[in-house]
């Protein structure tokens, strides 16, 4: 594969103009282009599961193996497809209503189980196709406090852990390579703002630190900090779900 | 010959082993036998029972009233003396003589504690009772079942039945053993065996009562990679990302799975990824009783998910069907692309019945295609039915819950919608045809007065048609799609026709209306979690139209 191009279909893409899941789009493609050049995945092996709403819509833009999936679900499917066939590079696509609310069960979870998929997570605080509701990770709600998946990942005992923002291109690309590149279960936490119903990037652009690079294990209080924190909160290894048991690949 | 015993004690104690155990002997001596197990929701105490009908005639039902009543503890003998039958003995877990003529003592906790084993060791003793009742010899016991312990503990088991073979001093019942060797298993290990042999890979299943044995026996099999994961939400999903995949997979559940599982269900037909769920009943609404059966979901597995496509429902009647059934359920989910369901409950889920493994008609597998250039996951076909292949391979491979064109990429254009949904439903054409040939429905035997019912009430009934000369039983296996045309001749054909189900309002019944039109007014129902069993059937037909 050449060009970037091989990795796309026709579909017309209806996100709002200015969205930066077309970023994520973007960081996704190159991403993808770059390890299947490098012959470190194999194009032909790439799953890439979503949810549904604007998260899900990734699955109409990318022209790789997919599976359109049901809302929350994200997970428990990339899981599956991944103990079917686990010479597959397993990739789920999902949003923060999905991934932290209607199937936060499913995130604890693998995390503990280790499943070798990467779950990247569109976090904008809102379900957004829906009209802008707000998630539990949306700032403003009468007060309450925001959910921060972060420290439950950690606790979890996920294998590789981390945030970044739609923002900062080079490092939503290193850290969304790290992750696919990681043997076990892994959380890209993106942060973004929703531009029709959670317009709040400055703010977002204001309060971030990066803390990437400490390889922090289990660091809850430093995710929890007031600023929102970026980068690769941990990256350890141990044995994937189909290692313990005992799961093949599937000859092709 | 047909005899009956009852074992009860708490549970724990070993009611349900020892009652296999006394099965399978029988069957190994070419005795046909069935066994009922009624327990209630405790790992420790209450109060459990399993019944043992032996017989030289097949025999699919238990009895109401037992030759032999083993007590592990006196609160058996006191729950159910009054089910003994006047020439009936008791075997009671007892060191001291008793002052009753036909209650013998058998020292089974004494026997336990003195080889320092543990309580429910003791029960062989009681088996090696049985024997001696019976007119067996304890060695022929000790051959059939020997295989099943370590080599130290089949010693003490060796020891226990010559013991409990010594306390019998009256006059056996005269079972000789047989040329033939019979086979037992339950409705959940012949689903499973089913599954073994149709090559499935994976099973994702969350415990639940009755549907744990089948994932049990899919476990012990060896063959099968058995997950466990967080709730049925998950196995239901998980099932279907390792089908899409390139595996065989499936998942199991009892009614209240189900109801977790029904977007998912949903999404296997819009995916049109095959999708088999062993669906075993109990008795609901909501937690209802858990450990008892009932026929209450039947409504619920025809219309469960949303939206409108086809499914195939297929409730087995006894062990060989569960076998049986469950081969073609592999067959059509995976040959046609939909979701299937296995319909069962814990009568049949749980009984032991007399098993052989038929050799079935269809072959199930993968149906998977070869890569191509061109492949389309969704491709139109005359049949409905698009190829199926597995990512990995080249061509990219897509599925979708969302409606959606031949390469399976979203659509809301009104053309499409309608062609896909055509389609799908163009695929039950064929698959009504396919079933058409397994007897959906099947008559047993000639009367004129025809009782009607599915499921696992099939062996009562058709224990039941011995003692009700002018009776017949059509049972009726495949409800969806239904076979309507032949359900509605052979009603039609009968002078009196009688519906009979496990459950409050005749679903079945109500089926029968709506794709025949033809009501069944009369009807015989129960729903308090019990089995019916053959004489209670034969009584109250008797007394209705006498």
């Amino acid at each position: 594969m050449h060009k970037k191009k091989d990795l796309e279909t026709k579909m017309p893409i209806t996100w709002c103009p200015g969205c930066p899941n077309n970023v994520i789009l973007y960081v996704l493609k190159s991403v993808l282009k770059e390890l299947v050049d490098a012959k470190k995945i194999r194009k032909q092996d790439i799953v890439v599961v979503t949810d549904i709403g604007c998260a899900g819509k990734i699955y109409d833009y990318l022209e790789v193996n997919a599976f359109y999936g049901l809302h929350g679900r994200a997970i428990p499917i990339a899981t599956g497809i991944k103990m079917g066939n686990p010479g597959l590079t397993v990739i789920a696509v999902a949003g923060d209503g999905g991934t932290y609310g209607e199937g936060l069960n499913h995130l604890v979870s693998s995390s503990r189980l280790n499943p070798d998929i990467t779950v990247i997570v569109i976090n904008n605080g809102v379900l957004a196709l829906t009209k802008g509701q707000p998630t539990s990770t949306h700032p403003s709600i009468g007060g309450e406090p925001i959910f921060d998946p972060v420290p439950l990942a950690l606790a979890s005992q996920a294998s590789f852990v981390s945030r970044e923002t739609a923002f900062d291109l080079r490092d939503l690309q290193s850290t969304v390579k790290a992750a696919i590149m990681h043997k076990g279960f892994s959380l890209v936490d993106i942060f973004e703002p929703c531009l029709s119903y959670n317009n709040d990037g400055e703010r977002m652009k204001r309060d971030t630190e990066r803390v990437c690079g400490k390889d922090i294990q289990s660091d809850f209080e430093e995710s929890l900090r007031p600023k929102i924190r970026t980068g690769v909160f941990r990256k350890m290894s141990r044995p994937t779900l189909e290692q313990k048991l005992r799961l093949s690949k599937k000859k092709s | 010959m047909k005899r009956s015993i009852l074992i009860g004690g708490e549970a724990g104690r070993g009611v349900d082993r020892t009652a296999a155990l006394i099965a399978e002997i029988f069957s190994d001596c070419g005795y046909f036998c069935f066994v009922y197990r009624d327990y209630g929701s405790f790992i420790k105490g209450g109060h459990n029972f399993s019944v043992v009908t032996i017989s030289s005639e097949p025999v699919f039902s238990h009895e109401d009233e037992f030759d032999l009543i083993i007590a592990l503890d006196n609160s058996a003998l006191e729950k159910h003396v009054e089910s003994l039958k006047p020439s009936g003995k008791v075997f009671l877990n007892s060191d001291e003589k008793q002052s009753a003529e036909n209650v013998i003592s058998v020292a089974a906790d004494g026997f336990a504690a003195d080889k320092k084993v543990g309580r429910s060791f003791g029960n062989n003793i009681f088996i090696g009772a049985v024997l001696g009742c019976f007119g067996l010899d304890w060695r022929r016991g000790f051959k059939a079942i020997g295989g099943r312990f370590s080599a130290g503990d089949a010693a003490v088991v060796k020891e226990a039945l010559r013991l409990g073979h010594e306390t019998w001093r009256g006059e056996s019942f005269g079972f000789e053993p047989k040329s033939q060797k019979l086979k037992i298993s339950t409705g959940n290990q012949a689903a499973a065996k089913a599954c073994v042999e149709a090559g499935l890979d994976l099973c994702f299943a969350y415990p639940i009562t009755p549907a744990t044995g089948f994932v049990d026996a899919l476990s012990q099999s060896g063959k099968v990679t058995v997950h466990q994961p967080e709730d049925e939400i998950a196995a239901v999903n998980q099932t279907l990302g390792a089908v899409f995949s390139g595996a065989m997979a499936a998942t199991a559940t009892s009614g209240e799975g189900a109801a977790l599982m029904a977007e998912s269900f949903s999404l296997a037909a819009m995916a049109e990824i095959p999708f088999v769920l062993y669906w075993a009943s109990r008795l609901g609404p909501s937690t209802g009783v858990p450990t008892y059966s009932g026929q209450g979901d039947l409504k619920f597995a025809l219309n469960i998910g949303h939206g409108e496509f086809p499914r195939v429902v297929v409730a087995p009647g006894d062990a060989n069907e569960s076998y049986s059934r469950t081969m073609e359920a592999f067959y059509f989910a995976y040959k046609y692309r939909l979701p299937v369901v296995i319909l069962t409950d814990k009568n049949l889920a749980e009984s032991y019945y007399n098993f052989e493994a038929l050799p079935s008609l269809l072959r199930p597998g993968k149906f998977l295609v070869k890569p191509k250039a061109g492949y389309k996951s969704y491709a139109f076909t005359e049949n409905g039915i698009s190829p199926r292949l597995a990512p990995g391979q080249g061509p990219i491979v897509r599925a979708t819950s969302y409606e959606h064109d031949e390469c399976g990429l979203t659509v809301e254009d009104p053309e499409t919608i309608e062609a896909m949904s055509e389609k799908r439903w163009r695929k039950a054409k064929f698959l009504e045809k396919e079933i058409a040939k397994l007897h959906p429905c099947r008559l047993y035997g000639k009367g004129k007065n025809l009782i009607v019912g599915w499921g696992s009430t099939k062996g009562a009934v058709i224990d039941a048609l011995k003692r009700l000369p002018g009776y017949s039983f059509l049972q009726i296996s495949y409800v969806a799609p239904f076979p309507a045309r032949e359900v509605e001749k052979i009603i039609s054909k009968a002078k009196r026709t009688i519906l009979l189900e496990n459950n409050s309002t005749g679903l079945l019944g109500r089926i029968i209306r709506e794709e025949t039109g033809i009501e069944i007014k009369e009807k015989l129902l129960k729903n308090n979690g019990r089995p019916f069993t053959a004489e209670e059937i034969a009584k109250r037909l008797q007394n209705r139209y006498a």
